[in-house]
């Protein structure tokens, strides 16, 4: 969890299961949501943060807490920054070691992305569910993202020959 | 979001980060996921996905592989080598070549010519149009010298130049993807040309095709060939505004030579020239559009190139340095790769990749292999909007090949 050092403004998170997690603003102002907040005046002691659950918010801060440095307190926008290198390549395996989670969570990340508004949790887990889907087939996909075929057998070869294109 | 644990689905997440996650697919995977479900079929056809999608995709240069391996080759990343590089033959043999070659592109659109005929294709989804031409019969010859998006409508356009042999009179003619028939226009000019150089005029838009026009502001820009200035001093570049559907002229930023070309520099109107001895290239930029003020923004040298390929070799573990050997001795023509990086032709069969201070950076390889190629104006945005006005259009077997190599 965040190193606290002195003369750092911390700020109170809480999840809707009613646990506390104190992280510096900064760490929390990664997420455009939450940096709003502050900014408008709106976060006094602690912010509740809905439909984000303890275990999911936790993994949140996580990725916040590492990502801050580089993108640096005062950046306007999560984006592309110029870290090192180094930096950037120690970032990326941390990325990917963090992403390894079962899909529910990654889903659940995705959402939290979303509502914080944290673009490169975002971009990241959006990768992995681009990814399933380039590498599969239809079925592997279906099966992999846990989403119905609701077609019927030939409005699919329908579809399939309408893009063809994309089959090819 | 459920609190069950593991419990969220895909389908669990509102439709909007759906929406986000399918618009970052590549246009392929977009097209095949259509097929998985009926939500993401809605979600990945409707006009904002697909011009999202396509707002989203690079801007890549078309070099011309002269029929080895492929007439067109759209470069993506050129230094990750070959799987992040699309090739486009129009024909896999070079039988046809002349034919096939495309005369304009437009975001993800290309128009090529087949015998006497037009196709619009989009090489992404394969699918081709055929294009109305304005008017057909012995001794007219149209000459498409424009094809553009009309801001206000998002129409695809195409400008035509018909001239009739028998009377030498020429007419312009606007065409909108997806209509019938092409809407004959009135020339509209700032000055009064006389007939000798409204004939000059249209000489140089039919033969500076393959110069292709600069799509800037709601206007084309050409730079013809030919040196001299029709336009009485109003200056030697020729506008049009496809808005007003008017002409103007524009003066480039140097002597008019033969050296030159417009292009377009990530948004900006930009102009690049060559000394006469091809030893250095000019680049300017557009600084103010209306006061036509431009900026001069670097030189390079081939000396300087010269230089840091010597260096790029020596710092380079011999391996296969052959197509590295041949030393850069002049320019002969460039391509906008980024904002830092320049495709340069260096002599009849090479190209070069170099940063804007002439840094050597690359010989440009097709795939894994070293292919003769020339640089052409075109550049293609990947879309998977369907071509206007054929959108239920069948796949009917094209005169020429749209697939991938």
């Amino acid at each position: 969890m965040a190193t606290r050092e002195a003369g750092k403004k911390m700020i109170m998170l809480k999840s809707p299961d009613g646990m506390e997690f104190e992280v510096e603003e900064a760490v929390a102002m990664e997420s455009q949501t939450i940096r709003k907040m502050i900014e408008d005046d709106c976060a006094d002691t602690a912010i509740l943060i809905p439909n984000i659950n303890s275990k999911i918010l936790s993994r949140v801060i996580e990725y916040c807490n590492k990502h801050v440095p580089t993108t640096g307190a005062t950046g306007a926008a999560a984006s592309d920054t110029v870290a090192p290198a180094a930096l950037a390549e120690d970032l990326k395996i941390w990325d990917a070691e963090f992403i390894k989670v079962n899909r529910a969570t990654r889903f659940d990340l995705i959402q939290a992305a979303s509502y914080l508004n944290i673009k490169g949790l975002l971009d990241l887990t959006s990768q992995t569910t681009i990814d399933t889907i380039s590498d599969n087939s239809l079925e592997e996909i279906r099966s992999f993202l846990s989403t119905k075929n609701d077609y019927l057998p030939e409005e699919e070869q329908t579809i399939r020959r309408e893009n063809q294109w994309a089959f090819q | 979001m459920p609190d069950r644990r593991g419990a969220t689905l895909l389908e669990d997440l509102p439709e909007e980060i759906i929406n986000k996650i399918l618009v970052l697919l590549a246009s392929k995977d977009a097209g095949r996921c259509r097929a998985v479900n009926t939500s993401w079929r809605s979600a990945t056809s409707t006009p904002e996905f697909m011009l999202e999608h396509h707002r989203r995709q690079p801007s890549l240069p078309i070099v011309d592989g002269c029929g080895k391996p492929a007439n067109q080759v759209v470069l993506g990343d050129v230094c990750a080598g070959a799987s992040n590089q699309q090739l486009w033959p129009f024909l896999s043999g070079s039988k046809h070549r002349s034919r096939n070659e495309p005369i304009a592109v437009c975001d993800g659109f290309l128009i090529v010519s087949w015998g006497y005929e037009f196709y619009i294709c989009n090489p992404v989804t394969r699918k081709h149009a055929l294009l109305p031409q304005p008017q057909v019969g012995q001794g007219i010859d149209n000459t498409m010298v424009g094809f553009y998006q009309h801001h206000p409508t998002g129409e695809y356009r195409v400008l035509w130049v018909s001239r009739s042999h028998q009377t030498s009179e020429s007419s312009l003619y606007v065409l909108t993807v997806g209509s019938d028939r092409p809407r004959r226009i009135s020339v509209r000019m700032p000055t009064v040309l006389s007939s000798s150089a409204e004939e000059e005029l249209w000489n140089k838009l039919i033969y500076s095709y393959c110069s292709s026009p600069v799509h800037h502001r709601g206007s084309l820009h050409w730079y013809p060939y030919g040196t001299s200035d029709i336009t009485g001093g109003g200056g030697d570049i020729i506008v049009f505004d496809t808005e007003a559907e008017s002409f103007r002229w524009m003066r480039s930023p140097t002597q008019p030579c033969n050296h030159s070309k417009l292009f377009d520099m990530e948004g900006t109107l930009a102009f690049w020239g060559r000394s006469v001895s091809n030893t250095s290239m000019d680049v300017w930029e557009m600084q103010d559009y209306e006061a036509e003020i431009w900026a001069f923004r670097y030189r390079i040298d081939v000396s300087t190139v010269e230089a840091s390929r010597q260096l790029y070799l020596t710092s380079f573990k011999k391996k296969k340095t052959r197509p590295l050997d041949s030393a850069v001795r002049l320019f002969n023509d460039m391509a906008v790769l980024n904002e830092r990086e320049l495709l340069v032709r260096f002599n009849h069969q090479h190209v070069l990749r170099c940063d804007i201070d002439g840094k050597f950076l690359g010989i440009v390889n097709i795939g894994k292999s070293q292919y003769r190629m020339w640089l052409t104006p075109h550049r293609l945005k990947e879309s998977i909007v369907p071509i206007p006005g054929h959108e239920m259009q069948e796949d009917e077997e094209p005169p020429f090949s749209t697939g991938h190599v």
